[in-house]
């Protein structure tokens, strides 16, 4: 009897704490909304909010909303699919983040640990220094950053398998491949004009103020067609962390869920970024703010750090683009200036051990 | 009843050979414990039987070859539990031995699943420290919690890896009744390397002393553990007092030593 | 299609035949090659290119000005009259929704508002993309116009002329522009031909110049000049100190630049500036070989006066250095520059260190 009774507790116990997992999964979406809602009232046009939210509505319910062909024009043309490109963004940064903090068991691994970011600014630099690359026009410097991205990707899976594909390999590989592309942008900037390396620069710090309704159709398909992988797969990289050889005799293909996963999170990456140039911060540290509230557990971690990074990089740009307004700020250093004290204050508030 | 049968097993990490044609059998409901020095096989052994490695020769879990089963399957009758686990970051004790499930779920986590696991958390009276971080724990209890986890995906064979090194006396000896006590109440058969002869001379059914990836011998503890056995495997002078199990006193190590006279 | 192509060629033929009458719908084809198409007189401008701030106010049309960039609010000391135009944020990353709120009257965008920016093809902040970010917000036309290379100054400024309805404005100017121009060509004609070294940047010890198709090679050549770069094609090419002696240079130029216009006439704070950036070339390993330092003919240049439409003045100062003897005033022709922007020559100010 008292057994019984202390087994329903134990059972209770894990449903509510999974509940307050749940609520707080609930609690970010509610507040993407909100900061979504504010921010595409904020801007320099200037539009009173029952006009942005007619502009809004009358596109869904035409005929029950009026609008006004400039406030369309601003909401529509302008705001709305910065927001979205933010939420995608953040998110597809965020969840890249955890996956490969976890399948690398290493708390500072992020969507950039294996050489993406540098990839993909070279990438980015041959476009725009010797106009080389793998599509055309408006595409080329896209492309080659997105192609670029999974060429180090597979340039970490072949230097990793001759090693075994454990975490330091492929950390060290990632190092050498990273160093590699760096070197080779560092080249095209020295033999680059001025203005030509300036332009590189510029792409390198990240802006959300290069998208469109297309790109964030792009980027979001990507992120969908990849995503849905990574959750099935929460168990697996749960296991992982508890060590290789656990998770084998748990019944995992250790290596080839770590190949996988590590290919879909640099695909949702270079999705994010061909479009948005490198953001740092956000892959590195949206995982870890949601650990430090809701655990280890990746069917849970997974799509917290998606909204914990869509919130930072929407809250990020939202303020980068009204605090010295018309003046609009890179988004990487709004995104350091608003998550920094965030994580301080988590790291500080929370004794616990997360690795 | 033979739960396992390791015919002609040899593995080597490229030109190095770790085991050397073994040929063993575990009963039903029996603890196998692996005995030997550093550098015998043991582990090697025990990993081979999981499958983390893959050996040479063939290994036989009810009759069936391993090779012929998935890694799911597997998973389902054969429970490992490491050396020293750490647990996956930032994850509870619940969470950990909850983690024993993924064999046999897909996604979701029944009841079912959640009764296994208070259960096992009860059998090993774990209840205080379920909803603890896995990494604020003591040795001794992550050890009973590595266990958990193994038993809560309900095997047919537990394999340890020297599940009593690094905990004192109060905590070798509770880990050690628990590992009995399960083995008895689950009917399950069980692996075992163990350093400490005394130890095991108390706690298994059987032995297998490992020497140089080979069995040395293989039998029960009184006729294996003699001073002409340490001698031979162990390089070392010691008596051994036989009482109502055999009692192993080391005196000093032989050749290479410091001591050489 | 045939059909299509002659309302084309007809529209072609009455855009030709009218412009001189400012007939609207205007086209026009831009420094970028864009045609463009005004569709009624220019009222408002909005420009992010600081050099075009310059033309606009120079043909007299500063007050048609609504909206400038942050690089023509830093020029503060130019546009007096500029001094409280609503910003649209950064050259070239600019707050299009601030452009779109600047343009409209109520619900929509009367089409007398044009934008001006950069050409720069294929850059984020070219025209083509600028225009692009624009679209939605019909009514608002995007010219790119430069006002940077001399070998357009001419063409772009008639055009702008055209554009503003300030053909004889733009006449006047470039009258006096070519005025000056040719002072210059008189005055350097049968002179020696001076080796010049023109340093862009000396940042971290690495050293670029100008080379061909760089505003200032044309200058040092209209300046009877040699540049010592001439063979090298970038416009900004990196280059040795080493290679720089092996040259040996007869005149060195510094470039260099400030928050204000010019600077304050020694002893101040800024000739002390000055001085260091001089000591600088002038202690580097080996410089005492170069002919430049053996005759002190190392000057630091202020080159706000050496690219863009004032480019006539730096024409003149560079002519002074290069052949002392020449009699011309750059000051006055400075001073005549300046009343063009209705600013008063600056007393106290110098543009070249040190003065010669």
């Amino acid at each position: 009897m008292e057994c019984m009774e202390s087994r329903i507790g134990l059972k209770e116990e894990y449903t509510r704490f999974v509940g307050r997992k749940l609520l707080f999964l609930a609690a970010i979406s509610l507040c993407i909304i909100a900061v979504a809602g504010v921010s595409a009232t904020l801007g320099s046009a200037n539009l009173s909010v029952s006009e942005v939210y007619s502009a809004i509505l009358a596109r869904a319910f035409s005929g029950y909303f009026e609008t006004t062909w400039f406030a369309d024009t601003i909401v529509w043309g302008l705001r709305l699919h910065r927001i979205l490109m933010g939420v995608v963004a953040g998110a597809g940064l965020g969840i890249a983040g955890a996956v490969m903090q976890g399948i690398l068991k290493n708390p500072l691994a992020s969507p950039f640990t294996l050489g993406i970011s540098s990839a993909a600014s070279f990438g980015a630099a041959l476009a725009i220094i010797l106009g080389a690359g793998f599509a055309g026009g408006e595409y080329l410097i896209i492309g080659n950053a997105f192609v670029f991205t999974l060429l180090a990707t597979f340039a970490v899976y072949g230097l990793a398998r001759y090693k075994g594909i454990t975490p330091e390999t492929m950390i060290l590989a990632g190092i050498a491949i990273m160093y590699f592309f760096s070197a080779m942008t560092s080249f095209l900037q020295y033999v680059g004009r001025a203005e030509q390396v300036q332009e590189v620069v510029f792409w390198m710090m990240g802006s959300l103020g290069r998208s469109s309704w297309e790109k964030v159709y792009a980027s979001a398909i990507m992120v969908l067609i990849c995503l849905p992988y990574l959750i099935l797969k929460s168990w697996d990289i749960n296991a992982i962390g508890a060590g290789d050889e656990t998770a084998k005799s748990l019944g995992v293909n250790v290596e080839r869920i770590r190949v996988l996963s590590m290919v879909f999170a640099s695909l949702i990456t270079a999705s994010v970024i061909c479009f948005t140039g490198t953001i740092g911060f956000i892959g590195l540290v949206a995982p870890h703010m949601t650990r430090m509230v809701i655990g280890g557990d990746h069917r849970f971690l997974l799509p917290g750090s998606a909204l914990m990074g869509a919130l930072i990089l929407l809250a990020a740009d939202t303020l980068a683009r009204t605090v010295l307004a018309p003046v609009i700020l890179p988004v990487g250093i709004m995104t350091s200036f608003l998550g920094v004290p965030f994580f301080v204050y988590l790291f500080l508030k929370r004794r616990k051990e997360f690795w | 009843m033979v739960k396992i049968t390791i015919q002609n097993v040899s593995f080597s990490y490229g030109s190095n050979l770790i085991l050397n044609d073994l040929n063993l059998v575990v009963g039903d409901s029996e603890i196998l414990g692996l005995v030997g020095p550093n550098g015998s096989g043991k582990t090697t052994l025990i990993k081979c039987i999981d499958r983390i490695l893959k050996p040479r020769g063939s290994i036989l879990l009810d009759g069936k070859d391993l090779t012929l089963m998935s890694r799911g399957e597997i998973a389902r009758e054969i429970g490992y539990v490491p050396q020293s686990g750490s647990g996956a970051m930032g994850t509870t004790v619940f969470e950990t031995i909850l983690m024993g499930r993924r064999p046999h779920i897909s996604w979701r986590v029944s009841d079912r699943d959640l009764d296994i696991v208070t259960e096992v958390i009860e059998l090993l009276h774990l209840e205080d420290l379920a909803m603890r971080e896995f990494g604020q724990l003591s040795g001794g209890q992550r050890q009973k919690v590595l266990i958990a986890r193994a038993l809560a995906q309900e095997p047919s064979v537990l394999l340890l890896d020297e599940p009593t090194s690094n905990l004192d006396m109060k905590h070798q000896l509770e880990v050690m009744e628990i590992i009995r006590e399960m083995v008895q109440r689950k009917k399950i058969s069980a692996v075992m390397a163990v350093h400490d002869l005394n130890l095991a001379a108390r706690f298994v059914d059987k032995l297998a002393v490992l020497k140089n990836g080979r069995i040395w011998a293989a039998g029960d503890a009184s006729s294996l553990l003699t001073p002409e056995m340490l001698r031979e495997v162990y390089s070392v002078e010691a008596v051994v007092m036989q009482l109502e199990r055999p009692f192993v006193i080391p005196i000093r190590s032989l050749n290479g030593g410091m001591a050489c006279e | 299609m045939i059909k299509c192509l002659a309302y084309s060629v007809l529209l072609l033929l009455i855009a030709t035949s009218f412009c001189s009458a400012a007939e609207y719908p205007m086209t026009i084809t831009d420094s970028a090659g864009r045609e463009v198409t005004i569709q009624m007189p220019v009222e408002r401008i909005i420009v992010l290119n600081s050099d075009a701030a310059e033309a606009v106010t120079i043909l007299g049309a500063a007050d048609k000005i609504v909206g400038i960039s942050d690089s023509v609010k830093n020029k503060a000391y130019y546009f007096p009259a500029l001094k409280n135009r609503q910003s649209v944020g950064k050259w070239n990353e600019p707050d299009y929704e601030m452009i779109g709120e600047i343009a409209r009257s109520g619900d929509e965008i009367v089409p007398n508002i044009i934008v001006i920016s950069y050409t720069y093809p294929d850059k984020p902040y070219g025209i083509v993309e600028v225009a692009k970010r624009l679209e939605p917000f019909t009514g608002i036309t995007a010219i790119g116009l430069d006002f940077y290379k001399p070998e357009n100054m001419t063409r772009e400024i008639e055009l702008l002329g055209r554009i503003l309805g300030k053909e004889a404005e733009a006449q006047r100017f470039i009258e006096w522009y070519e005025e000056k121009q040719a002072d210059v060509e008189n005055a350097v004609a049968n002179k020696n031909v001076p080796k010049v070294y023109v340093e862009w940047t000396s940042k971290g010890g690495e050293l670029t110049t100008m080379g061909t198709g760089s505003g200032a090679a044309q200058l040092v050549s209209m300046a009877r000049g040699y540049s010592i770069a001439k063979d090298l094609k970038d416009a900004y090419p990196k280059v040795g100190w080493e290679w720089v002696i092996s040259k040996n240079p007869d005149v060195i130029i510094k470039r260099s630049t400030s928050t204000g216009l010019g600077w304050e006439r020694p002893p101040s704070s800024d000739s002390v500036n000055l001085e260091n950036t001089l000591n600088e070339v002038l202690s580097r390993s080996g410089a005492a070989s170069v002919n430049a330092v053996k005759n002190n003919r190392v000057y630091v240049v202020n080159w706000e006066i050496m690219a863009g439409l004032d480019d006539v003045v730096g024409l003149t100062y560079l002519a002074k250095i290069l052949h002392p003897d020449v009699n011309l005033d750059p000051e006055s022709v400075y001073s005549e520059y300046l009343q063009f922007l209705g600013v008063k020559y600056p007393e106290n100010r110098i543009f070249v260190y040190p003065e010669m």
